[in-house]
């Protein structure tokens, strides 16, 4: 399902303060695509995913799912999204996991049979078998958390909003949830819009990054070309360090450091030519950049 | 139709997941209900020979319990969805919310029914109603009558849960709710003796009118019965239309205001 943003506006009133979360937000998402939104606590992000849903109603500016307005057509788009959103609260703690899944599947209007079936595969899937009848207030915060994200792929939807999912997920299965994501948005042309602060979660899905600051946007690119451009910049250098000498860069990260000799990386490339010509330098290499590494120098706007 | 059945099955789960929990506030929720229906039973109808007039202040115990119910539990309903953070889910889901509501309403009124029926069966039994009343036609009127007066009690259910969407403590509201139908229903005190304004305000409810056709059909006096009908159904369409459009006009200021996820 194809996602259309236009000029997506959102202001929080309270009778002492107003905060503005989304200011003037553009973005098309393909169907079949797998969106990272990046950004730091407050960015706008929650509000972004919940405008998309139909949880919140945009001040100015619309989300269209295939050319038709989500706030115009409330029932149709909360038929075809799934969100989990962000915390342990998607699902009834006195209810067992499988009631929960029974519960959201018949209100989702699957049959028993496929509830069954689907729920057989999702527990499976995610190591919870054996907790089918407990209680979910008995879970640990990663098991109420594949909870959710089960209720939310049994109702098969074309549109996946998925609110830092790998919230308290162990390592498998936050493997696993990227493993169905990939399935899914390569085997139905389902769009997904995931939000997370994880690094291993972005670095494997290796996806289209929409970088959000103060509710804007304010880069959104691919994996790959961000760690291309980050890299052309970006370069270890082995020092000696002399008295008189060019001190360090301000932005030096270093690595290492045995007497006086320092390793460390640097984009400051006016720097680098005053060292080139120095005989301090004993090495230098293209480095390739962290997630987290290009996360910081987007949001810091060097990149 | 199957999306109904599929609805009240998945709500009957919810309950009885509710009840597995909750079991020991159930059980004595229970039987302070059932204590309270002897007492008030004795207190108002000892030493009546009337047996017509036992079974209709029966009936009017039992509306006032199931009336009650309905509305209070809307509210409460809904403020233990925002107060879960499951709210949200539920709006995501494919079904309306007034509808997942209505059948959740529906479920536990079924449950509670299970409990009406035995505690009905006592107030027979201690307060020797003939038998024979119950085995009639006009019995199974009577019933019918109690269960479309219920059911529009759900639309002031669907103002209360609207309500405790945006001001969060609508339930307290709701409980009000509860003297009102004791006392002003025409169960315990007929409303000839409460002042004209009250009188009127009584007829705004749908209590008022399906008591009054009990009555009506138990005695088998047909003066009024017409007028008591026509008005029941009228009131039943006007708080179901009334109570579901404030819900979305509540549900739209959730939305505006991105508080379903938050209490
Ligand atoms: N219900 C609300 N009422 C008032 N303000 C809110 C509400 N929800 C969010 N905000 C404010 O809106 C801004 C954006 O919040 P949002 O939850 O979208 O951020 P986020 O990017 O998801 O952050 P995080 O990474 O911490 O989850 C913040 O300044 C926040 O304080
Ligand atoms: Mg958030």
């Amino acid at each position: 399902m194809n996602i259309e943003i236009r000029n997506l506006s959102k202001s929080y009133k309270s009778r002492t303060k107003t905060t503005q979360a989304l200011r003037d937000v553009n973005l098309t998402i393909k169907s079949g695509e797998i969106v990272c939104v990046l950004g730091h606590n407050g960015a706008g992000k929650t509000t972004l995913v919940k405008s998309i849903c139909g949880l919140l109603r945009p001040d100015q500016g619309a989300v269209y799912l295939d050319g038709r307005a989500v706030h115009e057509n409330l029932s149709f788009a909360h038929g075809r999204c799934s969100a989990v959103l962000e915390g342990s609260r998607n699902i009834y703690y006195y209810l067992t996991a499988y009631e929960n899944l029974r519960y959201f599947g018949l209100l989702n209007g699957l049959g028993h049979r496929e509830i069954d079936e689907k729920a057989a595969h999702y527990l499976r899937l995610f190591a919870l078998e054996q907790f089918r009848d407990v209680p979910v207030n008995a879970f640990s915060r990663g098991m109420q958390q594949k909870t959710a994200i089960i209720i939310a792929l049994m109702k098969d939807p074309e549109v996946l909003l998925l609110d830092e999912p790998t919230l308290g997920l162990d390592i498998l299965s936050s493997d696993a949830v990227i493993e169905i994501l990939h399935q899914l948005a390569s085997d139905g042309g389902r769009s997904i819009i995931i939000t997370t602060h994880d690094v291993h979660l972005i670095e494997r899905l290796n996806a289209r990054m929409v970088f959000m600051n103060q509710g804007q946007v304010v880069r959104d690119s691919r994996l790959p070309e961000l760690k291309r451009d980050g890299a052309d910049r970006r370069y270890q250098i082995t020092l000696q360090l002399r008295p008189g000498g060019p001190e360090l860069p301000a932005d030096a990260d270093l690595r290492e450091r045995q007497g006086d000799m320092a390793v460390f990386e640097t984009a400051d490339c006016r720097w680098l030519e005053q060292v080139l010509a120095s005989e301090q330098l004993i090495q230098i290499e293209k480095c390739s950049q962290s997630v987290a590494e290009i996360y910081k120098a987007v949001m810091s706007g060097h990149a | 139709m199957r999306n109904g059945v599929q609805l009240l099955k998945a709500e009957c789960l919810k309950v009885f997941g509710d009840v597995k929990i909750y079991w020991l506030n159930y059980a004595f929720g229970n039987l302070n209900v059932f204590f309270m229906f002897l007492g008030l039973f004795y207190a108002f109808s000892k030493g009546s020979q009337d047996q017509l007039g036992k079974l209709t202040f029966l009936f009017g115990l039992m509306y006032w319990y199931f009336g009650v119910h309905a509305v209070d539990l809307m509210g409460l309903l809904m403020e233990e969805e925002i107060q879960q953070g499951t709210l949200e889910q539920l709006l995501m889901t494919r079904t309306p919310l007034s509808a997942s509501l209505f059948f959740r309403i529906v479920a536990q009124t079924l449950f509670d029914l299970a409990k009406g029926v035995f505690v009905f069966a006592v107030c027979m039994w201690a307060f020797a109603i003939n038998l024979s009343q119950i085995l009639s036609l006009r019995f199974a009127a009577s019933v019918a009558v109690f269960f479309i007066g219920l059911l529009a009690m759900y639309g002031f259910g669907y103002m209360i849960a609207g309500l405790s969407l945006v001001y969060k403590q609508a339930s307290s509201i709701a409980s009000v709710s509860s003297t009102l139908i004791l006392f002003f229903s025409g169960t315990t005190i007929d409303i000839a003796a409460f002042p004209g304004i009250v009188q009127a305000l009584v007829r705004l409810f749908p209590f008022y009118w399906s008591n009054a056709l009990i009555e009506g059909i138990l005695r088998l006096d047909g003066s009024g019965m017409a007028r008591s009908g026509a008005v029941l159904l009228l009131e039943l369409a006007a708080w179901t239309m009334g109570g579901i459009w404030t819900l979305h006009r509540c549900l739209r200021v959730v939305y505006d205001c991105g508080t379903a996820g938050n209490y």
